[in-house]
């Protein structure tokens, strides 16, 4: 288990986390959520040991990451934002590497190497030089590099930003495997619907902040504004005055209300008296991006592309 | 600490801009260098124009006299053009005019040493031939010549002898000159490597690992120091299989080899963590590798430097590697008599490693 207690961090005048306090359940994939400058890396350096916290402590299977840093991160696998590996060199050759750098013994390093290569799905590619990989290969090589001394810990900062679609359900599939065997993942992520797939807790971090918590289910189960959007062949909404203002949406408008049912029998009777035609009309869920939107006022879909 | 030495050994082999810059530039300059001034014989010559305008009957022994003399390259010329003109044409740069017993050593400034030393020669031998015709005219009168021998002989006897056991041409300079000179440029490689893991993330990453962080530094000064060692060897080599330099002692070498590798890379190490651009690494190499080369004496020797430049020298680290050297290899030094540059050697490197390890957390706060 890892708590987080309180933990704040400033890089000069500016503050980047604030007291930030979580708790990580062992063998959980916990999604860390937020835009550029949210803080969600510097978190991530602070529980890899990378930076040091200016207050608060971080302890990780009940050890203090201030007092036994070589324990811990003897556990600790980090996938880092950046592709770190040595592109000159083959696979072979970085995953020997990091197996000496993680102490792997080498009595058993070659089976290790040969098991990574299985998970990040590279068996064919051992002796090829890394700059002729593809952007996907580098980055479940980027995985691979850290499970060679099998933690029990890993945290991915943005494994699979800058790629393709195919790769990135690659890298999903390297990290499901990673998942059920039971290790505790802490993966961050601008896109939301990786972290819908992938984890059983979320966490909204904003300009340094927790501002929400809990399973993804819960937390749009707490944060839901239901809503009905119907599309009209009429653009001429003043028949509909009565049921609140509508937002537009590519499909057509969208109504919040409190009691969708209700709404959706009001609809249908107004359609009726003026004899409108209705193409479309359902109950409307919102995303977790539309809840991220709704408490923060930024969107997160578009810093992801930046 | 040995995963980072043989992972940096192993980028190296595939580091084309490495073995250029390593070994075929250096051997390029040493080629270059050895083809100007390899057939250049060891006693330079003088070279002396002369002119009789008015002959005497002393003119004919006197000029038999200076063509005896193996440091004086002379030619006699016949002109009416003036001494000024010809010196100015650029065609001669000293002339003798024999007008009578009227002797004028015409010079160009630029030619101040050279025309000194000809004034030295020429008043000599005008001396000798005065003394020859003294001893001539007292024989004659006093009818004894051993005694007259022994009233003429010189007071002092001079001869000179050479301190090297082996010729000592200009190769066996350019040899290792160019050997140390090139030693420095791995500073470059090691900069661009050191921000490279930088950039890439690859020390942020490397802080995550049981690894203690000066296995990082350490792994990697000595893959460095490995290559400097290679790279001596292998121009030292070429210089004994093309040149056939004499090598010397050694055990001596090795060590010499050994510490100056250590330095040139613990000045590499020192740059890698104090700057924060490649380009500055470069701009600080190339003045210490270039401007070091110039005040320590690699590429001419040290003695034709101005004295203020010969006094710079000594705070180089080129300069005790380069003496040592040729210390070694010219006049069959020992590792005992090389001891003062590799004792100085150690200083600068002890020095530069300490600064690198105390600006070492700098470099690692700034990978995070």
């Amino acid at each position: 288990m890892i708590t987080i207690d309180q933990v704040s961090k400033s890089y000069g005048k500016k503050q980047v986390l604030h007291n930030v306090s979580l708790t990580i359940p062992e063998g959980s994939c916990f999604g860390l959520v937020g835009p550029n400058g949210a803080g969600k890396s510097t978190l991530l350096k602070l529980i890899t040991m990378i930076l040091s916290a200016d207050r608060g402590e971080i302890m990780i299977a009940g050890e203090s990451t201030q007092r036994n840093s070589v324990k811990i991160k003897r556990q600790l696998g980090y996938v880092p934002q950046e592709i770190c590996l040595e592109e000159t060199l083959t696979v072979e050759d970085n995953l020997k590497f990091f197996s000496q750098i993680y102490n792997v013994p080498s009595a058993i390093h070659k089976e290790r190497i040969n098991h990574v290569l299985k998970t990040i799905q590279l068996e064919d590619r051992r002796k090829t030089i890394v700059k002729q990989l593809s952007g996907g290969m580098q980055r479940r090589l980027n995985i691979g590099c850290t499970l060679l001394h099998d933690p029990m810990l890993l945290i991915m900062d943005e494994p699979t930003v800058g790629v393709d679609p195919n790769s990135r359900n690659e890298i999903y599939n390297v990290v499901k495997t990673l998942i059920k065997s039971n290790k505790t993942v802490i993966y961050s992520s601008h896109y939301m619907e990786e972290i819908e797939k992938l984890c059983d807790l979320v966490c909204f971090l904003n300009h340094g902040e927790v501002i929400d918590m809990d399973s993804p289910q819960t937390i749009k189960q707490n944060n839901t504004t239901k809503a009905v959007e119907v599309s009209l062949q009429t653009n001429d909404l003043k028949h509909f005055q009565h049921l609140g203002e509508p937002k537009e949406t590519k499909n057509g408008y969208v109504f919040s209300t409190d009691d969708p049912l209700r709404l959706i029998q009001q609809l249908t009777t107004t359609m009726k008296e003026q004899s409108l035609d209705v193409t479309h009309l359902q109950m409307v869920t919102p995303s977790l991006e539309d809840i991220y939107l709704q408490k923060t006022g930024q969107s997160l879909s578009e810093e992801g592309q930046s | 600490m040995s995963a980072h030495l043989s992972l940096e050994l192993k980028k190296m082999l595939r580091d084309k801009g490495l073995v250029f810059w390593t070994l075929l530039l250096p051997i390029f300059f040493i080629v270059i260098f050895a083809s100007i001034f390899g057939n250049q014989s060891n006693t330079t010559s003088l070279s002396l124009h002369v002119v009789v305008t008015e002959p005497t009957t002393l003119t004919a022994p006197f000029i038999e006299q200076l063509e005896y003399i193996d440091s004086i390259d002379l030619e006699q010329i016949e002109t009416t053009n003036s001494a000024t003109e010809l010196l100015e044409s650029g065609e001669i740069s000293t002339l003798l005019e024999m007008n009578g017993e009227q002797l004028t050593l015409h010079y160009d400034d630029s030619q101040q040493d050279t025309a000194g030393a000809l004034y030295g020669i020429v008043d000599n031998v005008s001396q000798h031939l005065h003394l020859q015709a003294s001893q001539q005219n007292v024989s004659n009168y006093v009818d004894d010549e051993a005694t007259t021998e022994e009233w003429f002989a010189a007071p002092f006897q001079l001869e000179a002898v050479s301190i090297n056991e082996q010729s000592v041409d200009a190769i066996t300079h350019i040899v290792p000159g160019y050997a140390v000179m090139f030693t420095f440029f791995i500073c470059i490689s090691m900069v661009s490597s050191f921000l490279k893991d930088l950039r890439q993330g690859m020390v942020s990453r490397l802080a995550t690992s049981p690894k203690h962080p000066l296995h990082y530094l350490l792994g990697k000064w000595l893959a460095f120091i490995v290559v400097v060692m290679l790279q001596i060897v292998i121009l030292l080599g070429f210089g004994w299989l093309v040149y056939d330099v004499q090598i010397g002692n050694l055990i001596a070498i090795f060590t010499l080899s050994l510490f100056l590798s250590m330095t040139a890379t613990a000045i590499g190490l020192l740059i890698s963590v104090a700057v924060r651009s490649e380009n500055s690494g470069i701009a600080i190499t190339q003045v210490l590798a270039l401007g070091g080369a110039i005040v320590s004496g690699l590429w001419m020797p040290i003695e034709f430097m101005p004295s203020f430049v010969q006094q710079a020298s000594v705070f180089f680290p080129q300069y005790w590697a380069h003496q040592a050297f040729l210390d070694v290899m010219a006049s069959s030094g020992t590792i005992l008599s090389i001891l003062p540059s590799l004792l100085i050697l150690l200083v600068f490197t002890t020095v530069c490693l300490a600064i690198a390890l105390f600006l070492y957390p700098r470099f690692l706060r700034d990978a995070a």
